[in-house]
This record gives structure tokens, C-alpha cells and sequence, in this order.
């Protein structure tokens, strides 16, 4: 006791404990003993935490969080949740499990129905592919569900970003609905109607979406008939710049993180405020914290 | 205790006498370990929901949000207390499974995303419904963690109870959220790490507080344990 630990004299000959021992720090006061979660950083357990740790994992994939939007009917995205996972109620599923039924796709009446060919390979999907990637003015990858997504750009705004989700969200619920409307209720969709249907659930989702675009995003949000939602300029304030005394060079820095990449910069002035000197760096996948703090590491 | 003790306290306490198990805000209180017979009245409450809802005229998200903020609500609040028997659990969990795909709690649908796959988190490709099972062994779990952690009038009583030498007893003791708490106590053991104070209350050769317990480092024989009772 008394800051340090007094260990049986038996102990002290085991060199493992005696390191252990050392590590420990002894509060000044008398405070309580604690008994601390390992799994958490403040080492107390909430209900979430105790969940999380007992919840079995899995591993993350790469569309699943990103399909579930506000802006997409969960109902819709429900569709592509379900074909990723091959489960869709086609006739090759149903088959597969056991129902009987006489499988023959309904939309081209040429060859019998899989997810595969529903979705992806028949005429009537495939044209709604074609048009749709014209629209989005980039080719999509409709060999699997999963490919489906990649043809969003690497980087676009977040209303743009949610543009695409919903082009290949609704084209799927589309392309479904027009099935069942052929097997369940005999109405025949045409290829027009399901675009109109396309498109006006893109103008839906485009506009009720709470991300925002940049100016050089809205001829392409016009062609999708969605209202682009500017980002909100904060105003100009104007701010005092004073010069240093003689010998001094003053450096003034900032740091930035766009798409998670984070760079920083700054640039020295001498006591006449002339320009004498400037540097940038870019500090890759960063947070904004590190980016301003990585100004005095660059230094 | 005799009736005539029983009336005579009621009379001097002026309570009425009453008869467990019964329901007290919205809980039930029973004797013994939790069976399936205590909970009868939130399970059959949970069916006539789950069956009067007009299930079948929402989409399948729709009955996922349904049961998610109403069965799941209904539930965590008796979940808190008691480690339900797991038949039960199991029973809720295809009913709630069938709700969701078919609107109607009996009917089995033929093409579905299996029950784990659906139980997943958003990132990984699952719909993050929790399973009742789960839900109640972590609410269980942090009813172990808050009776360690804390010092209340329950804590003392439950220490009082059901522990010897600040060891708990082994043998089986009638009690509703006992059985619960002991079923976890491992797991907290085995997840934890003591940040010595004043160091009264730990055990120094059994608890860890090295990293490891002491018996483990020195690999000390488990009959052992029970005569090791210095603190830190």
C-alpha cells in the first residue's frame, strides 16, 4: 500500500507477476475499487454493449448498409435486400423448395423464370437497364444483384449518391411489379409504363432526400426532374490579419478532409505581410481533427 | 407462516392480503424460477396483437417496424428482470419470424431469408431485428453487470442471499431474477478487469486484477480457491 504494491515475498520471485505489478498505478486517494468491462472504452456496460457483445458477427458487406436510405421506400429496397440474398419468391426458389409449380417468365414467355433471368436477362429488364444507364449516363454491371451498385461515381454528392440508389432500387421494384401484375392481376405493364413508373419514383426519392449537391449537379438532377438541394453558404465574415514583429514570420494553417482524404496546408508572411513561402501536404484517409493537427507535424 | 400470522401482520399494516403470482405494473411476480406458466398473460397479449393487426395489407418492412417499436417494447420490460425460459423464446421468435413474412403468425412462407440472416445488423446484410433470445441474455447480462457494479439496497440483498464468502452458493435457490443473474456472473468474470483502489474489496488471489487471476498465472488446483482470501 501507500503507492506502491507490497507483494508476498513468495511472489516477487515470479518474474511475470512482478512486471504486472509494476504496471499498476495506485490512486493517491482512497478511492474505491472498480470493476471495469474490457470491451469498452469508459469499461462500463450499457444494454447496446452488452448486446453488441453477445450478438454473433458477421461480416460487413459492402451495399447492405447503404441500401437502407430514407429517401427509398424500405419496401423497395426490401426487394433488393431480399435478391442479394437469392430469396426472391421466383419460380426457380419456390421450385427449389419444394413447390410444384409450371415455371415459364412471364414478361418474354420464352424460357422459365429465374431471379437471374427476371431481373437481369430478359428482354424486357434488359431494355429497362439499357434506358436507365443512358439516363444515368454510365453503364451498370447487371451480371449479379450485387454488381448492381457499383455504378455509382467514386465520388459524387450525396444527392447524387442517392440518384443512383434509387435508379437501381425502383428499376428492381419496377421490374417486379410488372411481373406481378402480369401473373396476379392479367394486366399487361408496357415497356412505357414502367418507365414512367421508374421515373417518377426517382423524382420522389430525389427530392425527398436530405443530401445536398453542388452547382455542377443540376443539369443531371433536371433530367431526373428533382429540385437540387444547394448547400447552405455560411456567411462571409471578415477577420483581423495583424502583422508579426520584424524578425518573426507568421504561418497561418488549415487542414481539410473531403471523401475521407485529408490534406493540410499554410503559408508564412513577414511583418510587411509579403508572401514568403507556402506548403500543402496531403495526409491521406484522415479525420478533420488529425488534418489540422497534421499542419504542425508537416512543419 | 400461519394465516392467522399473515392477517394479523396485514391488519397492523393495513394491506389486503393477496396471492402470488400476480401482475404488478404490468410485471408478473411469482415464486421460483421463471417457467413458461408466469408469462402467459404478456405471450397471449403478444398473439392477439400480432394476429388482429392487419397484417397482410403492410409490406413485409412494414411488419418489421411494426414489431421492432410494438412487440419488441412490450417485451424488453419484463426481459430486464427475468432470463425467460427459452422454449418460450424460441415459440416468440417463429411467431414474430412468420409475422413478418406471411402477416399471419402460423402461416409458414416458403421463400424466406433465414431467421439469422434477418437477425443481422444493417451492415451486414440483415435487417437488424434482435432475436427475443438475444435480447433478453443481454438485458440479463447488464442486470449481472449493475448487481457487480453497484451498491443499492437490492445488491445488498442479493449478496446476502445467495452468496457465501463472497462466493455464490452452487446449490439451486428459489428465486424469479436469481437464476439470471448467477447464469452471467461468469461471463462478467471472464470480460472484466478490477482497477485497484483502496483495494478492500478484492479478492487477491481470485479476482483479476493482474491482467489474469493469480490462481491462473500460478496454476494453483481449483479445490484450492475456496481458502484463498486475502485482499489487495
Amino acid at each position: 500500500m501507500n503507492g506502491a504494491l507490497r507483494l508476498p515475498a513468495a511472489l516477487t520471485s515470479v518474474a511475470d507477476i512482478q512486471t504486472r505489478a509494476h504496471e499498476i498505478v495506485l490512486p493517491a486517494g482512497n478511492l474505491p475499487d472498480a470493476l471495469v468491462w474490457i470491451h469498452t472504452t469508459d469499461g462500463k456496460l450499457s444494454s447496446k454493449q452488452a448486446l453488441d457483445y453477445l450478438r454473433p458477427r458477421a461480416l460487413t458487406l459492402p451495399w447492405a448498409e447503404y441500401i437502407w436510405r430514407a429517401a427509398i421506400p424500405p419496401s423497395h429496397s426490401c426487394i433488393y435486400w431480399r435478391l442479394n440474398h437469392n430469396k426472391m419468391p421466383t419460380d426457380e426458389n419456390l421450385r427449389r423448395h419444394g413447390c410444384t409449380v409450371v415455371s415459364i417468365c412471364s414478361l418474354c414467355l420464352s424460357t422459365d423464370e429465374s431471379s437471374d433471368h427476371l431481373f437481369f436477362r430478359c428482354p424486357f429488364a434488359n431494355h429497362l437497364w439499357e434506358w436507365i444507364s443512358n439516363k444515368l449516363r454510365c453503364s451498370i454491371n447487371c451480371s449479379t444483384a450485387g454488381t448492381l451498385l457499383d455504378c455509382r461515381p467514386f465520388q459524387c454528392s450525396s444527392q447524387v449518391s442517392d440518384i443512383y440508389l434509387a435508379a437501381v432500387v425502383h428499376t428492381l421494384h419496377t421490374i417486379w411489379w410488372a411481373r406481378n401484375s402480369l401473373r396476379f392481376l392479367e394486366v399487361t405493364p408496357t415497356l412505357h409504363s414502367a418507365k414512367v413508373c421508374i421515373h417518377s419514383f426517382i423524382a420522389m426519392s430525389g427530392n425527398v432526400s436530405t443530401g445536398k449537391c453542388l452547382p455542377s449537379d443540376f443539369v443531371f438532377l433536371d433530367s431526373f426532374a428533382v429540385s437540387p438541394h444547394r448547400r447552405m453558404v455560411r456567411d462571409i465574415v471578415l477577420v483581423l490579419w495583424k502583422t508579426p514583429t520584424a524578425p518573426w514570420l507568421k504561418v497561418n494553417t488549415d487542414g481539410s478532409v473531403i471523401g475521407g482524404y485529408a490534406a493540410c496546408g499554410g503559408l508564412f508572411r513577414d511583418h510587411s505581410g509579403t508572401f514568403r513561402g507556402a506548403f500543402v501536404c496531403n495526409i491521406g484517409t484522415h479525420s478533420v481533427f488529425y488534418a489540422d493537427n497534421g499542419n504542425h507535424f508537416c512543419n | 407462516m400461519s394465516v392467522s400470522r399473515k392477517h394479523m401482520i396485514a391488519n397492523m399494516l393495513g394491506f389486503n392480503l393477496g396471492a402470488v403470482p400476480f401482475m404488478y405494473l404490468g410485471c408478473p411476480i411469482f415464486h421460483g424460477k421463471p417457467k413458461a406458466i408466469h408469462f402467459r398473460t404478456i405471450i397471449d397479449k403478444i398473439e392477439t396483437k400480432l394476429s388482429t393487426w392487419k397484417g397482410t395489407v403492410l409490406s413485409i418492412m412494414g411488419r418489421v417496424q411494426l414489431v421492432k417499436s410494438i412487440i419488441h417494447g412490450m417485451l424488453v420490460y419484463s426481459f430486464h428482470i427475468y432470463l425467460w425460459p427459452k422454449r418460450l423464446l424460441r415459440l416468440l421468435d417463429s411467431w414474430i419470424k412468420n409475422f413478418i413474412w406471411s402477416g399471419d403468425v402460423l402461416a409458414k412462407k416458403v421463400c424466406t431469408v433465414s431467421w439469422s440472416v434477418m437477425c443481422r445488423s444493417w451492415a451486414e446484410g440483415g435487417l437488424d431485428i434482435k432475436s427475443t433470445r438475444l435480447m433478453n441474455e443481454a438485458l440479463i447480462l447488464k442486470l449481472a453487470w449493475d448487481f457487480r457494479t453497484t451498491e443499492s439496497q437490492w445488491t445488498a440483498i442479493v449478496k446476502r442471499r445467495y452468496f457465501t464468502h463472497g462466493q455464490p452458493i452452487m446449490r439451486y435457490c428459489q428465486s424469479s431474477i436469481w437464476p439470471g443473474i448467477r447464469a452471467h456472473l461468469g461471463t462478467i468474470m471472464a470480460n472484466s478487469v478490477w482497477v485497484v483502489g483502496t483495494g478492500e474489496n478484492i479478492n487477491f488471489w481470485t479476482n483479476n486484477w493482474l491482467g489474469d487471476p493469480l490462481v491462473d498465472l500460478l496454476n494453483l488446483d481449483i479445490d484450492f480457491h475456496a481458502h484463498l482470501k486475502g485482499t489487495v
